[in-house]
């Protein structure tokens, strides 16, 4: 595997997420009670031997960058290879934002120029999932392809939100439409993609001639049919949480005493890196259940079917259900949160209730609900109670 | 001028000794890495310590089964201390041109590495010891030992009069220094205890070490040196009145958990601004299942609860099968308490296994531990290290038990029950 270099892709606006990508990148995005979601990714390289791995990203890059430094929690900290954050710059040819994902690439074509590995895998940094690319890359060789892609087969309502394949008896690609509205075709496309170097190399110079910026639908479905295309289908859990539901979903799928993605794995480590090392402390008398717990989080009240990332305090008499709080909540006396997702630092002050009723309440890094208050009903209110902008 | 209003200092830690009364716990490892509090071992207070107070030249002095607090602590990343310079390193006793010893006392070890010392450029030896529960900031002793005309500063703190025959303790004159010293007394003259934290300047160490060394294999800093810097005139006393604990029983390393324990615990280990550091491994969150009861506990990372679990604290990734009760025990990593299974007042040691169905422990104190009336007494049971019990079996109060595999156990128990105060190694 030291003859792949891997290009984690991580620069797309977080819109879908609403509030919770207000103040970081897409990819930093907490998941799971302790992790963020570029962990997994980042996790599956390490896990998969690969040692070379840049992060392309340039949406507020500076908690992905906070959380990622040297990568050490990664053993990425290394002497060769290691990881790297990359950022669109001012200089030798062109200054402009990465303006898509095969822009971000070209804008890097030195690095990939440069290296001396034979084959380039490319990857999204927001999907959950735990996969060997080794299986991928076995896959690559025996084939013979010029490019391998990940696939799963195609469940309902794939075809509006990721790529669609059609293949042959043996796994190769005939077709590839991104996003046709339908399911098309026997398999969805993973957005993971293992690409000889040198015709990666020389499609991107010929993109940036021609001033075309995106990977799917300028460089991947143009080579169909030109070149072999090969797949590999994996079967293990794979999400994409880049919407509120989504990520909601999975999130709450945790809890589960079989979950679908077992966080707990000494096989398949999710590394991350560690803010707080102090146990939970469960009061007399609280009752925590169904839920998973960050460390550090002290417990009063009860708390049932949620996700509590590190040092968040739930108070006397409060009540937490099917919620997701990050780091440093507080809630309250006597407080009820329910259905909903409490950014960093939020405080849900005393006897309030705070819940998203059919949908889900979002609440901003920060904000504050004011004691006794009542805020039923879906809501995404990213206003943060100390600041005075809008 | 120096930014610090004391000189620069270099730490020693001692982290040799055996930890004897520890039993079963250090059977396998040093008393500095025992497990303490769930995520940490007892080395990390005193290295979080150093920490907090900027202190970044640390040795630590090892020669009783080091290779668990090495592959702990390593090169000291977890505390910001594997620097270019200076840094973390170990004296553990070795073989050399003009001598190959082992070390035979507190003081002696430092004078095995007295070459050492002298290539440190260090104004003051700070020498603390690596199994002492607290949170202490340095730079208040040094400050008060830099200023004062002693050469050697040790910091003290009052115990309770009827365990100081345990400790060295100094008995103060008016003026709160130290008038006589006397090391472990039948008869103590005070309940002022030496905290085994010792300031030294620099060339009156190395003088010291030179004169007494060579003669003195032994020579050891409570019972030897102490009393003579006493006697001499040149030991101030540094005050101290926060938590501090000696783990040195499996009573105190017992009741030290307790402290933990509480809305408002006697020692918090999540103080702010001074938190305890130590080398974490990826554990994922805690996961309680919908039949969990946990109340009156510290639980880590990588945990799964099922079960019941009060007044305890579970290590990271403890598990705790369906109707499992766990009650007043200390739990370390990996360790396993099974469906149905009630363990009380025990600790259970790392990766040890609770099988279905089993009784460990009990309340009250019980017969003490036959091999080991002085050291297990109070009712406490004790489980080794990746040790065993098999489905169904009841063991009582005071027990030993270091038993790895059901094979071993051939009929020796065949109604499954193991007396109070039973020993069974094997």
């Amino acid at each position: 595997m030291d003859r792949v270099l891997t290009m984690i892709l991580a620069g797309g606006s977080p819109d879908a997420l609403g509030v919770l990508g207000r103040h970081r990148a897409k990819t930093a995005v907490p998941f799971g009670g302790r992790y963020r979601l570029i962990d997994f990714p980042l996790s599956n390289c390490v896990n998969s031997g690969l040692r070379k791995i840049y992060i392309l990203t340039q949406y507020n890059p500076r908690s992905l960058r906070r959380h990622i430094r040297l990568g050490r929690p990664w053993d990425l900290d290394r002497s060769e290879g290691g990881v790297r954050v990359l950022l669109p710059y001012s200089g030798a040819h062109r200054t402009s934002w990465f303006r898509g994902t095969a822009d971000a690439l070209i804008q890097n074509l030195d690095i990939i120029n440069r290296s001396r590995s034979r084959y380039v895998l490319i990857l999204s940094g927001d999907h959950i999932y735990k996969m060997d690319y080794r299986e991928l890359f076995h896959r690559h060789v025996v084939t013979g392809a010029t490019i391998t892609l990940a696939t799963r087969p195609a469940r309902p309502g794939d075809g509006q939100r990721f790529g669609m394949l059609e293949l042959d008896g043996q796994g190769a690609v005939q077709a590839f439409r991104e996003k046709p509205g339908k399911e098309i075709g026997s398999d969805t496309s993973l957005g993971i993609y293992l690409c000889e170097r040198e015709f990666l190399m020389d499609r991107l110079a010929a993109l940036a001639r021609e001033d075309r910026t995106d990977l799917v639908n300028d460089l991947i479905i143009p080579a169909v049919g030109r070149t072999r295309i090969a797949t590999y289908r994996f079967d293990g859990y794979w999400e994409d949480v880049g919407d509120l539901n989504a990520y909601y979903r999975a999130n709450l799928l945790l809890v589960d005493a079989k979950p679908p993605l077992m966080l707990n794995d000494p096989g398949w480590p999710i590394y991350t890196r560690v803010e707080s090392m102090t146990p939970a402390w469960l009061a007399p008398g609280s009752q925590a259940t169904y839920s998973l717990l960050g460390a550090g989080c002290r417990i009063d009240g009860r708390v049932h079917g949620s996700v509590l990332f590190p040092r968040v305090t739930v108070e006397a008499g409060a009540r937490v259900e099917n919620a997701i709080l990050f780091t440093g909540c507080h809630v309250a006396k006597d407080a009820w949160v329910h259905q909903a997702i409490l950014d960093k630092n939020v405080r849900v002050g005393a006897g309030a209730r705070l819940s998203g009723g059919d949908g889900l309440a979002v609440l901003g890094k920060g904000s504050a609900v004011a004691p006794g208050a009542e805020q039923i009903g879906p809501r995404e209110d990213p206003l943060r109670s100390q600041e005075t902008r809008a | 001028m120096s930014l610090r209003p004391y000189g620069s200092t270099s730490v020693l830690i001692l982290a040799g000794g055996r930890g004897e009364r520890l039993d079963l716990l250090t059977r396998l490892r040093a008393k500095p890495a025992v497990p303490f509090g769930g995520s940490f071992r007892i080395i990390d207070f005193v290295l979080s310590n150093c920490f907090h107070a900027g202190l970044g030249e640390v040795y630590i002095i090892t020669q009783y089964l080091p290779r668990s607090l090495e592959d702990h602590v390593g090169f000291g990343r977890s505390w910001d201390l594997d620097r270019l310079s200076a840094g973390l390193n170990y004296l553990h006793p070795f073989r050399g041109l003009e001598r190959s010893n082992w070390y035979g006392g507190t003081a002696n070890a430092l004078y095995e590495n007295l070459a050492y010392l002298e290539e440190s450029a260090a104004d003051h030896f700070l020498i603390l010891g690596g199994d002492h529960i607290y949170r202490m900031d340095y730079r208040e002793l040094l400050a008060r030992h830099e200023q004062s005309m002693a050469q050697v500063t040790v910091g003290v703190r009052p115990v309770p009069l009827d365990q100081a025959h345990h400790f060295g303790i100094f008995e103060p004159d008016e003026q709160g220094q130290a008038r006589s010293f006397a090391e472990k007394p039948d008869l103590p003259r005070s309940n002022l205890a030496s905290m085994g934290i010792y300031a030294v300047r620099r060339q009156f160490l190395l003088e010291t070490l030179r004169e007494r060394g060579p003669a003195e294999p032994t020579l050891d800093f409570g019972r030897d040196l102490v009393p003579e810097w006493v006697r001499q005139g040149v030991l101030g006393l540094y005050h101290f009145d926060g938590y501090w604990l000696d783990v040195g029983t499996l009573d105190s390393y017992f009741r030290a958990h307790r402290d933990l324990l509480g809305a408002e615990p006697v020692f918090p280990l999540d103080a702010e601004g001074w938190p305890i550091l130590s080398r974490t491994p990826p554990w994922a969150p805690l996961h309680l299942a919908d039949t969990a009861r946990v109340g009156d506990s510290l639980v880590c990372e990588g945990c799964r609860v099922r079960g019941s679990v009060t007044g305890s604290v579970l290590g990271p990734g403890v598990f705790v099968d369906e109707g499992a009760e766990v009650v007043d025990a200390i739990i370390m990593e990996n360790a396993e308490v099974g469906q149905g299974s009630r363990v009380e007042r025990s600790i259970l040691d790392k990766r040890a296994v609770v099988e279905a169905g089993c009784r460990v422990g009990g309340a009250g104190a019980g017969e003490p531990n036959a091999e080991r009336p002085q050291h297990l007494n109070s009712g406490l049971t004790l489980l080794g290290k990746d040790s065993l019990v098999p489905a169904g079996m009841t063991l009582g109060r005071n027990v030993r038990w270091a038993v790895t595999r059901a094979e071993d156990l051939a009929g020796r128990f065949p109604a499954g029950v193991v007396p109070d105060g039973s020993s069974v190694l094997a």
